[in-house]
This record gives C-alpha cells, structure tokens and sequence, in this order.
C-alpha cells in the first residue's frame, strides 16, 4: 500500500513537470480559447454559431461591420461592379468581381471558377436552404462570378449569404483534402487550421504568407496579432472559470453572468480578468398563440397581458447584467434599419400600464382559463426565471397562468402543436444587419405552409404589410414602420430583452476583444499585450 | 464448454438487433425534429419536407425501420452523422480508445485497490481499521461524480496549480479523470469484497482447512480468496460494461472526448445515425464484456462451468 | 497402555456476543485412552463443539476466549503450545471431521486436491506422492481413485462425506474429532459411514470423541459416554453403565424421551423445560429447573461430581457415592 502511494505521487509529479516545462516553453503570442464545440471543421455550414473560430481560417465575399451593419470588402474588389464589388445586371443575375492574385493556404490560386465551385458544392452539401435560388454559378473569367438565379431576389436579407455566407475554398483543395474538407481546412484566411482534435480542441496558426499584401485593405478583423490559437471545446463554466483564473485559459468566448462574479468589480480576479460585454443581437420575445384554439387569439387579450408585463422588471430579476431590457421590438445596434423613434412612440413595449391592462381585460372574452406559458432551457435557465416574472405579472392583472419548460428542440416541435401553449418565451433569430430576419421569422407564413405564422397568427393585412416590408423594391423606412406599428397595435409580439453576451479575458495577455458581425468573437484580431 | 461460447455468440448477435429496433423505436417517437435542427430558421416549409423526404423521414415507420436494418445489418453501413458531417463508425473509433483506457484503467485501479481493503477490513472486522474503511466507502460511494471532480480541479488545478484541468494532451491531463472515476469503483469494490469475505470465512470449508492444519496465509489466499472473488467478478464486468458509455461526466468536466460526450451531442441535436450508431456499439461492447465475464466465472468456479457444459449439451451431466 | 491419552481438565470456555457473555463450556473434563472411542452426548448448544473445536484451538479469535483448564495430549499441555506447533498437530495428530458434509468442503478445489493439501503439509511429500496417497485413502473409503479430479459438488451427500473423513485420516491421526458425522445423513448412508468409521479406527488404533445428539449412534460405535448439559458433563462412564443404570435425572430423562416401540404409546416423553439462557446461567445445578427432584441444596452452590462405580461418574447430589 506505502509503496504505491508513493509511486503514484512521484508519477504525478513527474508529470507536473513536463507541463509545466512545457508551459514555459510556450510563445507569448499564444492565446487559449474556451470556445465550443463546432463538430466538425468544415466551410458547408457556415452559419452554425459554434464554428465561430474558423471564420479565421476561412474568408468569404464580404464580411459586416458590426457596428454599421454595412458589407465590406473581403475577397471581393470593392473599386469595380455598381454596388462596391458586384452588380446587378438585371433580375436574376448578379456579377460579382474578386481581387486578383488571391491564394489558399495551400499555395493554389484562387480564381472565380472555384467561387463557383464553392457555391455549387455548398448547396450539395445541404445548405440549400440559404440559396434556395441559386441556379447556377459560373466563372465568366478569372475574377468575374456570375450567379443566375432561378428567381428574382425578392426580399431584403435575401442576398445577405451570398456575400457573407460562403466561405471560399479552392476545387483542388477539396479535391486534395483526405476527408472532403470535413477534418481539415484550407482555405484564405489569416490562420491556418493545425490541428483538429474531434470533441477536445483545434489550433490555428497566423499564416505569414497572407495573400492580400497590402495593408490599407485588411480591415481590423482580418489582423493576426496571435502567433497561435488554440481553441478547447469546453461546456463545463466551472473549469473555464478556473482556466481564466490560473492563466490557461486567455479568452472564453461566451460565459455566463453568474460565472463573471469573481471578475467583476470588487471581485477576487478582477485585476487578472475582464469582461467585454455586449448585448446578443437575438432578441428575447414572448408570442402569444393566435389560433382559434387558445385566447390568445382575442387582440384585447394580448394587449391587456403585454400592457401588465413590465420587462425592466423582468431585466433585473435576471440579476444584474445579465440582460438589457427592449424598448421597441428590434435590435439597435448592428442594424441597417432600425428606428430610435420606435422607442418613444407609447406602446406595450415601453409602458407599463396596469390601468390600461385592466381596461383591455374587461374589453376582452377572458374567461378565467388558465394560460400556458412555454419556453425552454436554454441560456442556463434564464427564460425560465422570465416565464415565472411573467407569470407574476398576470397574476397581478387577474390571469392565471401555468408555465411548462423543455428543451430547444422539443419546443420546436410542441409549436406545432396549437393546444400546447397560450404564450411562448423564446429567442429569435440572430440579426445580421436588418431588423427584418427577425420579422421573418416571427410573421412570415412560408416557413409553415399554411397560411399563418409559426404562431398561428391568420392575418392577411400582416401578411400583405409583412411582404410589402420583406420585398427589396419596397422595403423603405416608411413601409417598415408601417408594419411596426400595425404589430404593435395588435400584440402580435412583446420584443422582451436582450441576453448580455459576454466574453472573459485576462488583461496581462489581452487587450480588447474584437468582434465580427453577430457578435462574434474574433480573437486573432483582438489587440493583445 | 466451446458449444456453450458459441451459442451466447449467436444471443449477441440477436441482442444486436433487438437493441437497433429498441433504439430506432425510442428515437422515432421522441419529440424533435432535425430538419428544425439542421436547417436555419429561415428555411421554408418547402425545404424542410425536401430535407425530410431526402433523409427518408417522411416514410411510414414499417419502411423506415426496414430500411435501418435492412442498411445496418445486412450492408454494414453504420452511416454518417448529420453533425459531425463523418462516417459515424470513424468518429466512434477514434474517440473508443480514449473512452476505453479511461474506463480500463478506471476499473483496474479500482479493482486493484478496493479488493485488498476489503478483505483487509474484513479480516479486522469490528475493529477500527474495519469502521474506517467502511465509513470511507460509504462517502465515497455516496458522492457525485461531478462534484468530487470539481472539487479536486479547484484544490489540484487553481489552488495547487499541479495538474492541468481540462483536455487530453499529455499524462497529467489523465490524472484527476483517473482519481474521481476510481473513487466510487474503491468504494464500492471495497464493499462488496469485505462483505463477501466476510460470509465465506464463516464457511465450513474453512473450518475445515483450519482443522486440517493449513496456516492461516494459506487459508485467505488459497481457500477463502477464490470463494469470495466470484461474486466480485460479476460487479467488476457490470462496471466496465457501464462505465464505456457512462463516462459522460467525467468527458463533459473535464473536456475529454469520448464516446459519452459524442452521444450525448448527438441526443441533443436529434442525430439519428449517430445515436443509433453509438448505442449499437455500446450494447455490443457490454454484451462482450458481459460474455468474457461469465466464461471467467466458469474457469474460477466448476460449478458454473459444469452448468454452462450441460446446457451447451442440452442434458445434465449425472 | 493405560495412561491417558487425552486429559481435558476443567476446561472454561466463553464466547463474547455484543454485551453478553455467552457462558459455553464451564468446567469440564474429561479423559481418554488410546484406541478408545468417547461418546459425547447433549443438546444443540450444551458446548459439545466448543469442547472440540478447542481441543484443536480453532474457536473463532474475536468472540472466544479460553478461560482456563488445560489439554494435555499425550504428555504434552496443547494450550500452551506455539500457533506454529498447533499447524504440526492439526490435521495430523489430531483431525476433525465437521457435521454438514454439504459445506464442508471447498467448492472450487478437486476433492483429490483437498485431501493432498493435508498429506503434502504433514507428510513433506512431493506431489505425486501426495496424490498416490490420496488415492490409496479415495480407496480406502470406498471412492475410485478416477475420481480423484473432480469437485466436491459431482459427490452426493453421503459420498462427500466420505471424501472429508479420507482427509481427515490421511494423515494417520491419533485421535479423531467427529462432530455429528451422520446426522445430516439418511439411515443407510449413517450405518455405511459408521461401519466404516468403526473399521478405521479399528485399522489405525485411532482414539476418537464422536459427538452426537443421537443415542443409537452412541450404542453402536462408542465404548464410553459422557452427557453434556449446559457446558458441564453431568454423567460420564461406560456404555453399559450408562445405557443400564442412568443416574442424573437429565440422562433417565433422555433414556425416558425415546419412543418403546413396543409399549403402544400415543405420546412422546420429552423432559419439560428448556436448556438455561447461556449468557444466565443459574446458580447451582444448571438442570434443577427442571428437575422433578430438585432441592434447595441443588440450588445453592456447585455439584461435585460424584464417583459411583469404577468407570461410572454423576454430577448430581441424589446420587449415592458407591
């Protein structure tokens, strides 16, 4: 038994050694990354959250300013074509002209013939989704892409993943690559994929030979302040905080407010780590069910129950900084067409008037049943802290309420159900750079096949307003708040809050953090020490 | 003793494919749809039945389950995941053999350490050397895997700084994954050792090795020993069976990919080749665990071997 | 060759259990000469065992202690002696024979094994040598020596019995312990292991303590008998001073219990009462509760035993010394 012991402690100080040699040896312009878990390294699906650090490995057409929403030129030449790197040659075909002399991290050059082909192998590998429209994509010369479309791009953020979507590999890279570009990446960013361990971590390195040589047209998110990038793909907060506090870990790309404590003001690492937070730009809304089968459908209702909800409330019994409240049903910043008068104008979402409530109670058919409140687990059980405010708030007014929780995917699936719930607390989509992503996802009727929203609302004025807005010819400030505001009068959605995302980082190794459009972490390009 | 092998060979295989219709059915009536999952919220209610209709899911279940087996077990083809975006059976190998140390060497240490104090308290039964290990034993049964190994990462990795807490690169990383997954197999091999020390040292046939003269060493290690491991050999086999896919906590605190972490992943995001996969896999390394352990059985105790003899037969041996 | 061979003098044994003190053999002794065969007769629970289990030192450590008294066997103080020369004398002076034959041997060895064991630790033999031996004594008792590989549970009761007294006798021991060799038996199985019991000892000058519940096992085989009652012998002597004349009330009581199969009788005799509480026992006679002649002299103090023939002694205050 002695001697055991004994052996054990030599064999784990043996190894402590080893590491910590190993640590010393490490160069000062390495940075640890808790991230999560993308899967799989490949460039197909580009807009699943979790592959957020390859978009330094891999380049697309454009990218977003985050604050301005604007495209700006990546692979493209913005000197050349009508809007700043491509043209609208008429309806259904759009010309779009890349820089020359572009290369992979392989050495092969990058012609529009393998734009091309990345298109076309992108909607092969199941992202049909996003250009459901795409015809076909040819080469017309080296630098000149033409995308035919099948139909005329109708509504605004139509267009969006053909520019900022597709993450541009070559044909010979596919080709060459032993798993179909699934394990391993090539593509022009300013890293190159290393190493990828499924399930534990993938480490890039700055790629020195970075083929766009002059300076004045890399923008900030595009620099390579780190040597080398190692990502972990952790989802246990506990072991992050603890990476953050020992220093093996540099930067945590999502952490939780309640995980923060030891960081912030007062707290015991706050010298050691900061945090950058940012609101997400998915906003949290609560929907009622329109269809005959729950009350909700009575607009008197909906309004009394938003006028009776007090989100600011809501907000702070979150906890501090955990959420920022909304004032308007959109998201602010990042986004091309948001209107600031949206929060001055008198609405549910801005006023609490349980007076008001009141009245619309009377007006309305409510019978005293009792209301399901659905939401689900996500964010560690926020919107289940918000479902019980909620549900407090109309008690307050006089409505009786149950609350019932599942997971994501499960409550994806009881939508569908009509008789599941009254009202549900769900996030919506993220918001790339217009506010209308998020009205198509809660009042457009296409995604279901019928004629009524993902919330069963049977509305044909929405639906015209709906569509006059989505449609790029007609999509104008004036058409936008005119679909606003006829939400707004007919509750067909409450915009609650907004999720603080925020992102730890040891200041002796960091600077600042810089962000990509969506509010993604980019930590090559993040200033360091 | 071979006829008997062969035909629990013949059981596993039929297990097999009760455990694909098992786990097709659960996973066909669970709420969830992936075309939701896969395909971004903006998605069309167009593209969504073409998703569906392109991976088979619009078909009746008789079809749907024909198909699975049909491709499972007559072409071999184990599919790929829709996560993962790899042929599951090339992800699953290259995460088994990390699963697969762990738990071995989990169970070994286990084993090797929990025997020996268990039969050491048994032989001090009552005395205090007995009240502490059992008190021991006790709590380390008692506690969450989970907290213990957050508990020895914040005193061995932030307060002492002497490992590393999370990922898979050199032996260190092994350690506290190692130390919280035995605690529980000392614990609970400790107990059953001594418990069952303790019921053959009552027996008559060491009354009767005594009597005999043998000394006592010989009388442990020859007579009692033998006797009181049989019914450890059946807890240790039921762990290692258990613990190649239950090392999710372990895989989820201390980011080891293993085989627990891809399922879980996979149960979350509704991909079904992968679950299916996986489970497939799991049932057939438990029933081989299992296998191995009842052919151990029979070479410690003749009796068993005298039974599995004469049903292999199929008539009892006068 | 009258000396004693086994001379057990007031031996004390007590066994802890939780708080009490389980009082099991108080005082006894006892003598035996070469060749001779001592039936030991009692209840379940009179100390029978203990008596035996003693003799060898093999009372379980934790809960058992040796008072007092002293084993001598043949000239030598067995409870003085070292644990390293008791292994000398276990199984090869001295050699037990426990009751159930279903348990008592050692599942996952060969009966052929078991027996080796004990000739190749008494008799520094090699193997083969051993396993000769070990068939010579399979013979012996009546198994064939083919079946020298095969385990304890292919033997049928009767059978495994005969296994344990082959090694129990493979070592040629001067005296054997027999504890209740039969009474887990059926009738025929009991008379074929007594007769060959009988011819053993017969066959090796063997003396031997064969302890039993059952008097008709006492008739056919022992040469003298001791009742046990409570930890103490109440009667010892011959066989036929025992069988004719029983002098303590308890033996005229177990004579009394045996059913006449010729008298026609409808009820069995027992003798009122149950055997005293070990852990309290009475003062005095330990048999007056129940005794229908117990006095308050009975009560009082210890009996003495009383000497009332050559070979014939009482522990009881009615008798007359003789």
């Amino acid at each position: 038994m002695k001697k055991f012991v004994s052996l054990l402690l030599i064999l784990i100080m043996a190894a402590t050694m080893v590491c910590g040699a190993y640590a010393e040896n490490g160069h000062q312009a390495l940075l640890n990354v808790a991230g999560s878990d993308p899967e799989d390294v490949s460039p197909f699906k580009t807009d699943k959250g979790t592959k957020s650090m390859l978009w330094s490995v891999y380049e697309s057409l454009y990218d977003l300013d985050p604050k301005t929403g604007e495209l700006c030129p990546v692979l493209v030449d913005g000197t050349r074509g009508e809007n700043g790197g491509y043209t609208i040659v008429d309806d259904t075909t759009y010309e779009i002209y890349l820089q020359e002399g572009i290369y992979d991290h392989a050495g092969n050059p990058v012609t529009a013939s393998d734009v091309a082909f990345t298109y076309m192998k992108n909607i092969e590998k199941g992202f049909k989704s996003y250009y459901s429209k795409l015809e076909e994509a040819t080469a017309l010369d080296d630098t000149t892409v033409q995308l035919k479309l099948s139909a005329p791009i109708e509504n605004v953020s139509e267009l969006l993943p053909y520019f900022i979507n597709i993450w541009v590999y070559t044909e010979k890279a596919f080709n060459d690559s032993p798993s179909g570009l699934t394990t391993d990446a090539c593509g022009t960013g300013r890293y190159k994929l290393t190493q990828f361990v499924s399930g534990a971590s993938l480490t890039m390195e700055a790629w020195d030979n970075y083929w766009q040589k002059d300076e004045s047209k890399i923008n900030e998110r595009h620099q390579a302040h780190a040597d080398k990038i190692v990502e972990y793909f952790m989802s246990e907060e506990t072991q992050i905080v603890i990476g953050l506090e020992t220093g093996s870990i540099d930067i945590c790309t999502k952490i939780s407010t309640e995980s923060c404590s030891d960081f912030l003001e007062g707290g015991m690492y706050a010298n050691q780590v900061a945090v950058s937070t940012l609101p997400d730009n998915k906003e949290v809304v609560l929907n009622p069910n329109c269809s005959p089968e729950s009350p909700m459908s009575d607009a008197n209702l909906r309004l009394a129950c938003f006028y009776a909800i007090d989100n600011n409330y809501v907000v702070r019994a979150l906890g501090d900084g955990t959420a920022v409240a909304c004032n308007a049903l959109g998201v602010k910043e990042g986004t091309v067409d948001y209107n600031e008068a949206w929060e001055t104008v008198p609405s549910y979402q801005n006023t609490y008037d349980l007076a008001l409530a009141k009245e619309y109670l009377v007006k309305s058919n409510y019978n005293g049943e009792t209301l399901t409140i659905m939401t689900n687990t996500d964010n560690n059980g926020a919107y289940k802290t918000v479902a019980l405010v909620i549900s407090s708030f109309l008690e307050q007014l006089g409505v009786k309420t149950e609350i019932t929780v599942y997971d994501r995917n499960t409550a994806d699936s009881k939508r569908r159900d009509p008789k599941a719930f009254d009202l549900e607390i769900v996030s919506a989509v993220s918001v790339a750079s217009s506010n209308m992503e998020m009205y198509n996802y809660l009042f457009n009727t296409q995604t279901t096949g019928t004629d009524k929203t993902l919330w069963y609302v049977d509305d044909s004025r929405l639906n015209e307003l709906f569509t006059t807005a989505y449609a790029v010819k007609t999509n104008t400030p004036e058409t936008m708040e005119a679909l606003y505001q006829y939400v707004i009068d007919n509750g067909y959605s409450f915009g609650l809050l907004r999720m603080n995302a925020n992102v730890a980082f040891r200041t002796d190794k960091v600077e600042d953090i810089m962000y990509q459009g969506q509010h993604l972490v980019v930590p090559g390009s993040s200033p360091l020490k | 003793m071979w006829k008997y092998i062969l035909k629990r060979v013949a059981w596993l295989l039929l297990v097999l494919v009760g455990t694909a219709f098992v786990i097709f059915t659960v996973m066909y009536f669970v709420p969830g749809d992936p075309a939701d999952i896969a395909l971004p919220a903006s998605a069309t209610f167009e593209e969504r039945q073409a998703f569906r209709n392109e991976l088979g899911l619009n078909d009746s279940y008789m079809v749907q389950l024909g198909r699975y087996l049909y491709k499972t077990f007559i072409k071999l083809d184990f599919g790929t995941s829709w996560t993962y975006n790899v042929p599951v059976m090339q992800e699953l190998f290259s995460r088994m053999p990390r699963t697969f140390m762990l738990s071995l060497i989990t169970i070994v240490l286990g084993a090797v350490i929990g025997i020996p104090l268990g039969i050491y308290a048994a032989l001090h039964q009552n005395r205090w050397q007995d009240h502490t290990m059992m008190v021991l034993a006790m709590v380390g049964v008692s506690m969450p895997e989970f907290w213990l190994a957050l508990m020895l990462v914040i005193l061995f990795c932030l307060r002492l700084q002497w490992l590393p807490a999370f990922g898979i690169g050199s032996v260190a990383n092994w350690v506290l994954p190692v130390i919280t997954g035995t605690v529980a197999g000392i614990a609970k091999n400790a107990r059953q050792m001594r418990s069952s020390t303790l019921e053959t040292v009552r027996s008559d046939y060491i009354s009767t090795a005594r009597a005999k003269g043998v000394p006592e060493r010989s009388v442990i290690y020859k007579h009692m020993l033998p006797n009181a491991l049989i019914p450890i050999i059946n807890i240790i086999g039921a762990q290692f069976g258990k613990s190649i896919g239950g090392t999710v906590v372990l895989e989820s605190v201390f980011t080891f990919p293993g085989v627990g972490l891809f399922l879980l992943n996979s149960i979350n995001t509704r991909d079904l080749p992968a679950i299916r996969s996986s489970v497939l896999i799991l049932a057939f390394f438990t029933a081989v665990v299992m296998l191995i352990v009842d052919i151990i059985y029979a070479c410690i105790d003749p009796r068993i071997k005298a039974q599995y003899v004469a049903s292999g037969k199929g008539r009892r041996k006068a | 060759m009258n000396e004693e061979f086994l001379d057990i003098q007031d031996l004390v044994v007590t066994y802890t259990s939780g708080k009490a003190i389980v009082h099991a053999v108080n005082g006894v002794s006892l003598q035996l000469r070469r060749g001779e065969i001592l039936g030991l007769v009692g209840e379940t629970g009179a100390g029978k065992t203990t008596i035996a289990k003693s003799i060898l030192r093999i009372l379980p450590d934790r809960s058992a202690r040796l008072a007092q008294g002293k084993i001598m066997l043949d000239g030598q103080d067995l409870l003085s002696l070292t644990e390293k020369e008791m292994l000398e004398i276990r199984g090869n002076k001295v050699s037990m024979i426990f009751q159930d034959p279903m348990t008592a041997l050692n599942p996952v060895m060969t009966v052929g094994g078991q027996i080796a064991e004990a000739v190749q630790l008494h008799e520094h033999v090699d193997l083969n040598q051993a396993k000769k031996k070990t068939c010579e004594m399979l013979e012996m008792v009546g198994i064939p020596a083919e079946r020298f590989n095969e385990y304890p549970h292919q033997f049928s009761g009767g059978m495994k019995q005969r296994v344990v007294i082959a090694m129990a006798l493979a070592c040629n021991p001067e005296l054997l312990l027999a504890d209740e060799p039969t009474s887990a038996l059926d009738v025929t199985i009991q008379a074929q292991v007594l007769e060959m019991i009988n011819e053993l000892k017969q066959r090796f000058n063997m003396a031997m303590i064969l302890i039993t519940h059952d008097l008709g096992v006492v008739a056919e085989t022992c040469q003298r008998v001791a009742i046990i009652y409570a930890g103490q012998i109440v009667e010892i002597g011959t066989k036929e001073e025992i069988f004719r004349h029983p002098a303590h009330p308890y033996t005229q009581g177990l004579f009394g219990s045996l059913p006449n199969m010729n008298s026609g009788a409808k009820r069995l005799h027992p003798i009122v009462g149950m055997p005293p509480d070990p852990t309290n026992l009475p003062k005095g006679c330990p048999f007056a509760p129940r005794c229908p002649h117990a006095t308050d002299q009975c009560r009082a103090a210890e009996i003495p035993m009383k000497t009332l023939t050559e070979d014939h002694s009482c522990r009881c205050l009615l008798q007359t010394e003789g």
